[in-house]
Formats: structure tokens, C-alpha cells, sequence
């Protein structure tokens, strides 16, 4: 049987190349062990947020559709001109996922989505490009903490890990408890209305969500996210395949991290969205 | 029983059911039949309450639709969906299992009884091999199949089919024949069909009703529609033959010379 076909197999493959991974970074490359844990945490409730069932009309990642841009673009706003306490920047990320996302759904059709997000990316692009020609001061480094996840310093102690750890495990109760409402919401009004709940209500209050566990992910990861609705879309959705996503999701912010390390954390913000649109036009091919 | 009493719903200006009485016993299969434009999907629809604002009376078992809330209309009435399912991941078996789950209590898993209803569900309309498959991964008429599952999973007291044969080839056509008079065997449980298929709904149903322009023309069995009404109503090129087996009229078209 080839590799690809056993998932046992591949998935202790995955599970070594994981460990490795993670004792790499914080053995030769020093990253703290809590920043480690908590880039685990993060990708798993990033993988968590991901799967098909939980949300299943994200199509893109939010590199592609431009919500990690906008919200980068955001955060710099506030941070340069308003303040830079913790709550103005959740708000600034918050609004930025929900205003990009609400116009992304929108479009239906991920092609759209994905020029949309380009535009978004390319317009953000040319800001920072403009910004770093006029003003002196301005160095693209200060984006470094953006791109690796702005809000991880505030939770790198054994609180943070453990707010994080139990935000994780509450996601995972609550979609395995809901999954089967959560599975005749992505069917569709028609479907869900059936159970004589308002899909409405339900469709905005998973959204809204969304779009804060979003906003928390963002914070912890930034840039390192963004390939979950690319992996394992064409399987369906049970723990065996579950597993393989988020080990393959931790496996990729491990290597971000480490390559980070290895040079500058603003190299990222190129490496990141290239990976991830190699992902989606591999998806794209596929016609998934 | 269902009674409908002086039933109108207004679509603007314009009256689309106008003035409809009759009743429905429990255990029938009932078939609305007319025109394009005849009311039928909105009668259906004035049945499973998504219409509301209707003049006149429907009475399920003495009981106003009205009065009844939503969740208890929804357990009541069951009303097969015209759109396809949007997510194509799910897995059929999962699928059709979410038919259920207005009779799952929160916090607790499906009980067994729902798991054999699915399961009957999948073994009459012949989607074993399937029950496993992701819904992209199915053709158009077996992904039909697995929605016809769905609503007959439902289970609930009346279940009301628009269009349910359109696109389905005639073993399916076969299988839905059966499974519609296995779901009323018990003599709880109604049927009303309202379909443009006219020889699947002469051999299927019990009484037949049939609309015109929002009018309520006849309540009829099969067995007594002749030739003059299918001409009157429906078209002047046509003739019935019998079905040897039972006498229901089929309809047939003149060869073209």
C-alpha cells in the first residue's frame, strides 16, 4: 500500500517530522518552549477553526482574501497614531476580519474571493511601500511582531498557555458537541431551517465567532496561519483526516518559525503568502 | 386528518388559491395535479405553514396550523427540499442521518431508533454502496436519492413532496413508488404529492385533487379519471390506457402520423 493511501502510516510520519520540528526550534534555534507551546495551541485551534464543518464556506485563507493585510494594516494604524493598548488592537483586528470576510462570503465564488484579497493585499503592499519611501523613521522590521503574531508576548507565561489550552479544549467540546447542527448549517437555510431553528441567528452568531477566534488566531500566529481550508477539503471530515490537518498545520508554523529564526521575521511576510497560494492554486487545479 | 377550510392566499394583487375545502385522512396518499401555474406548489407550501398570512382554516387533527409553533409544525409536517445540499464534503450516511435531528435532544447522541430510521432510509432507496461516499462525489440522481432519504427520514406525520420525480429514472421512480406506500402502511402517517407527472401520481395515489387556476375543481380517485377530465384539464392530444394490474389510468400521446 503506498504511503499516501495509509493514513496510520502517515500520520506517525507526520507526528515524528512534528516532534523533530518542534525540538529543532527550541533546541538549535532557541525559540522558548513556551512560545513553542503556544504556536502548538494556536495551529491546533487554527485547525480547529478550519475544518469543513466548522466553517464551510471558508474557501481561502485569510492571506488570500486579505484579512491578514488589512488587519497587519490595521494593527500598524493603531499602534502609530491611537494607542497601543491590547484592546484597541483586538477591536482593530476584529473589525478588519469582519468587514473583509462579510465582503469575501459575499462574493460566493473563490476565484473572486482571491482577486478581491489580491487587490487588498496589492493595495496594502503599495502603503507600506509608500510609507517606507516617506518617512525615514519607518522600518519594514516594525511589521515583524505583526507578521509573527502580535498578541504572543502577552500570552508567553503559564496564564497565557493556559487560557489559550482551554480555549482550545472548550472549541473542540463545543464542535464535537454541535457538529451535527454545525453540519446542517453548511447544507444550507433549506436544510437547516428543518429543525425550526432561525438559520439566520445561527449563521451570524457562528460568523461573529468565527470571526473573533479568527481575530485571537491572527494575534498569536499572524502570518504563519492561513493554509487550513487547504488541507484536507477533499477527504471527508472525520478525526483520522482531522489529525493529519492540524499535524500538517503545526508542521508548517514550526517551519515558518524556524526559518524566521534562521534569518528575519519579515521575510514572512514573503515566504508565507507564496507557500499558501502555491496551496491554492494546487487546490484550484484540483477543483476543490 | 387534515381540514381545509375556505382556504385563500393572496400573492399581491393577485388571489392564487382561491376558496379550497376538503379534508385528508390519515394514512392516504394524496395527489394535487394541474396545470403549470395551478397553485400546487402553494397549496404545498400553505399545507407545511411556511405561508402564513393565508384566509381560512387548516386543521390538522382539529388543531389550527396556526396555533401550532414552529418546532411543532416542523416535527409535524415534513417538506422535501428542492436545493441541493451545499456542502459536499459531508458524507452521505451523515447526511441523511441530519433529517434527525429536530428529534435529537441537545447533549445527547442519536438515539438507535433514529440510526435504523437512516438506515431503512438508505437500504429503500437502494444507497448502501453510497453510505460512505462524500455528496461531491455522487452523480445528480443518486444525490437526488439521498434528498428523497432525507425527507422521508423525517418520519414526521405528513410529509408533503413537490415535484419529487423530476430527473428520476424509472427504478428509482419504482422505489419511490414503494417506499411512499411503506411510509403510510400504519395508517398514521399521510402523503400529499404535488407533481406534472400525471401516470406516476394515478398509480400512486389514493385520491387525487386536482387545481385550476387556483380553484379546486375535483377530489377524485384515480380509478374514476377518465379521458374527458386529462382532455379538459391537461391536454386535448392524449389518451389513457388501463394498468392491467390495478385499472389506474396511464397516460399516452397520439403517434405523431
Amino acid at each position: 500500500m503506498a504511503i499516501r493511501d495509509n493514513i496510520a502510516l502517515r500520520s506517525l510520519l507526520l507526528i515524528i517530522l512534528l516532534v523533530l520540528s518542534v525540538l529543532i526550534n527550541i533546541v538549535a534555534l532557541h525559540i522558548p518552549y513556551e512560545r513553542a507551546a503556544l504556536y502548538l495551541l494556536a495551529a491546533l485551534l487554527y485547525g480547529l477553526l478550519t475544518k469543513p464543518t466548522v466553517t464551510p464556506r471558508l474557501r481561502i485563507g485569510y492571506l488570500q482574501t486579505g484579512a491578514a493585510a488589512g488587519s497587519t494594516l490595521a494593527i500598524f494604524f493603531v499602534l502609530r497614531f491611537i494607542t497601543s493598548h491590547i484592546s484597541m488592537i483586538i477591536i482593530a483586528t476584529l473589525l478588519s476580519f469582519m468587514i473583509i470576510n462579510a465582503f469575501s462570503k459575499a462574493l460566493h465564488r473563490r476565484r473572486d474571493q482571491c482577486t478581491v484579497g489580491i487587490i487588498i493585499n496589492a493595495v496594502v503592499i503599495i502603503f507600506f511601500v509608500f510609507f517606507l519611501l516617506s518617512d525615514s523613521a519607518f522600518h519594514l522590521a516594525e511589521l515583524a511582531p505583526l507578521v509573527m503574531g502580535y498578541g504572543l508576548h502577552l500570552a508567553e507565561n503559564l496564564y497565557g498557555i493556559l487560557v489559550l489550552a482551554i480555549l482550545v479544549l472548550l472549541l473542540l467540546y463545543l464542535s464535537l458537541e454541535f457538529s451535527y447542527e454545525l453540519s446542517l448549517h453548511a447544507q444550507g437555510s433549506a436544510y437547516f431551517e428543518t429543525t425550526g431553528w432561525s438559520y439566520r441567528l445561527f449563521h451570524r452568531g457562528v460568523g461573529f465567532l468565527g470571526d473573533l477566534l479568527f481575530t485571537v488566531i491572527f494575534l498569536l500566529i499572524g502570518w504563519l496561519g492561513g493554509i487550513g481550508p487547504y488541507l484536507g477539503k477533499s477527504r471527508p471530515d472525520n478525526f483520522k483526516t482531522d489529525l493529519l490537518r492540524f499535524i500538517c498545520i503545526m508542521i508548517y508554523i514550526q517551519i515558518l518559525v524556524a526559518i524566521a529564526a534562521c534569518g528575519e521575521p519579515i521575510f514572512i511576510i514573503a515566504i508565507a503568502p507564496v507557500m499558501t497560494y502555491a496551496l491554492y492554486y494546487r487546490t484550484q487545479r484540483r477543483g476543490e | 386528518m387534515i381540514e381545509i377550510q375556505d382556504l385563500r392566499y393572496r400573492y399581491g394583487e393577485k388571489e392564487v388559491i382561491k376558496g379550497i375545502s376538503t379534508s385528508i385522512n390519515d394514512g392516504e396518499i394524496v395527489g394535487i395535479i394541474g396545470k403549470a401555474g395551478s397553485g400546487k406548489t402553494t397549496f404545498l407550501n400553505l399545507l407545511s405553514g411556511a405561508i402564513r398570512d393565508f384566509a381560512g382554516d387548516i386543521l390538522i387533527n382539529k388543531r389550527p396550523l396556526q396555533s401550532f409553533s414552529r418546532k411543532e409544525r416542523l416535527k409535524h409536517i415534513g417538506h422535501s427540499i428542492q436545493s441541493l445540499p451545499e456542502n459536499s464534503e459531508e458524507m452521505l450516511f451523515t447526511f441523511i442521518l441530519l433529517a434527525r435531528l429536530p428529534f435529537k435532544k441537545l447533549f445527547n447522541p442519536f438515539s438507535d431508533y433514529d440510526i435504523q430510521i437512516v438506515e431503512e432510509a438508505i437500504e429503500a432507496f437502494e444507497l448502501t454502496p453510497y453510505r460512505d461516499e462524500s455528496l461531491g462525489c455522487l452523480s445528480d440522481g443518486i444525490l437526488k436519492k439521498a434528498m428523497l432519504a432525507f425527507a422521508f427520514s423525517r418520519r414526521s406525520s405528513i410529509l408533503l413532496l413537490d415535484n419529487p420525480t423530476s430527473d428520476l429514472d424509472i427504478h428509482t421512480l419504482s422505489l419511490l413508488h414503494k417506499a411512499i406506500h411503506r411510509y403510510v402502511m400504519g395508517g398514521e402517517r399521510t402523503v400529499i404529492l404535488a407533481l406534472n407527472d400525471l401516470s406516476f401520481i394515478f398509480q400512486t395515489a389514493d385520491r387525487v385533487i386536482l387545481l385550476q387556476e387556483g380553484h379546486l375543481e375535483m377530489v377524485e380517485e384515480p380509478l374514476k379519471i377518465d379521458i374527458e377530465i386529462i382532455r379538459e384539464y391537461f391536454d386535448p392530444d392524449v389518451f389513457l390506457s388501463k394498468n392491467i394490474y390495478n385499472g389506474r389510468p396511464n397516460i399516452h400521446f397520439f403517434p405523431e402520423n
